[in-house]
């Protein structure tokens, strides 16, 4: 069929470079956001001290923890369910007004509804943002897709 | 007669304070679809981070989105959305600020659905353009949640959809916004 070898092994090396350029562009399409009950935290910190980083040095705690999987520990302030069922934890200390809102991975409902208020817990989630207190609700810190690590 | 304006004054004032109630929530959702007509693909997030304060008295609202808490349910979509289409980075929140233009028809303290007609400014992506929409504000048992629904046009934020996805990503998206509230103590 070839009488040319080499136009056989070019033929075969663009088979192979198609079928894996597919094959990674069919992954990638399909990927979806890691749980993080299996993604190892970027940053393992207290929720205060986090807080009291960004209110400090927003600009460096922004570039430093925005996109990274923070691991963190504190107070359970309040613990809220909407009415579609989901969860956010809000880690913080009573008196004050910022706080770290976790909000669950839909996943791990039944974890958070163990979850106690008042009692400390680590959460492990996606930084998403630090909105400043510019509506007077007090400025927080926002976790996304959270696993509640340890209650 | 002195009792009676002492009382009448305790009246007017509890309930001009709970008129002036401001009612708020950190955990409001908006979702949006932004998928093409015809498209097999849906092109849906939704973020249940969004602070919203309404001024019972007024009707005036705030609403505040960040943009990387949007969730998608594939992971290069949401990266895509976040560095090429919104730039998270460098417009990291949507703001809306206007009223309850008809707020004086709302009993907050009154069970009820009460249709609400809000208008304002919403920026997003650095723009800022007039909205107006019609909502419903429903009061339950105490509970007042908020509901909208409005459609923005992608190009009024400057917001560019690329020719080789406009037969996937529509040219407005329909947003849902629901926010359950609380009074602000």
């Amino acid at each position: 069929m070839f009488k040319n070898p080499k136009l056989k092994y070019l033929l075969i090396a663009v088979l192979i470079a198609a079928a894996i350029g597919g094959y990674y562009a069919y992954t990638e399409y399909n990927r979806r956001n890691p749980s993080m009950e299996e993604v190892k935290a970027a940053h393992k910190l207290n929720a205060s001290d986090v807080l009291a980083a960004f209110e400090s040095k927003p600009e460096e705690s922004k570039k430093m923890y925005t996109d990274q999987v923070l691991e963190l520990t504190g107070p359970i302030k309040e613990i809220e369910k909407d009415e579609t069922g989901f969860y956010t934890v809000v880690l913080g200390e009573a008196g004050s007004m910022s706080s770290v809102r976790c909000v669950v991975d839909s996943l791990f409902t039944d974890r958070a509804a163990k979850l106690v208020s008042g009692t400390p817990a680590t959460l492990r989630g996606v930084c998403v943002g630090y909105t400043a207190d510019d509506m007077g609700l007090g400025a927080d810190l926002l976790l996304n897709r959270c696993y509640p690590a340890q209650q | 007669m002195n009792k009676f304006i002492t009382l009448s004054l305790l009246l007017i004032g509890i309930c001009s304070s709970a008129f002036a109630q401001k009612y708020f929530t950190k955990n409001g959702s908006i979702s949006f679809d932004a998928t093409a007509p015809g498209s097999p693909e849906n092109i849906t997030a939704d973020n249940r981070t969004v602070q919203c304060v309404i001024d019972g008295a007024t009707g005036n609202m705030q609403f505040k989105a960040s943009m990387k808490a949007f969730t998608f349910e594939r992971a290069l979509m949401q990266e895509h959305f976040n560095e090429n289409y919104v730039e998270s980075d460098k417009f990291p929140d949507a703001k809306f600020a206007g009223s309850i233009s008809n707020m004086s028809a709302i009993a907050m303290d009154k069970d009820g659905s009460y249709p609400a007609t809000v208008k304002g400014k919403l920026t997003l992506h650095g723009e800022t353009r007039d909205v107006e929409t019609t909502g419903k504000v429903t009061v339950a048992k105490g509970k007042v949640t908020a509901t909208a629904n409005f459609s923005v046009l992608l190009s009024d934020y400057k917001v560019n959809v690329p020719s080789l996805v406009s037969d996937k990503v529509s040219k407005t998206a329909k947003i849902n916004v629901s926010c359950g509230l609380e009074p602000l103590k």
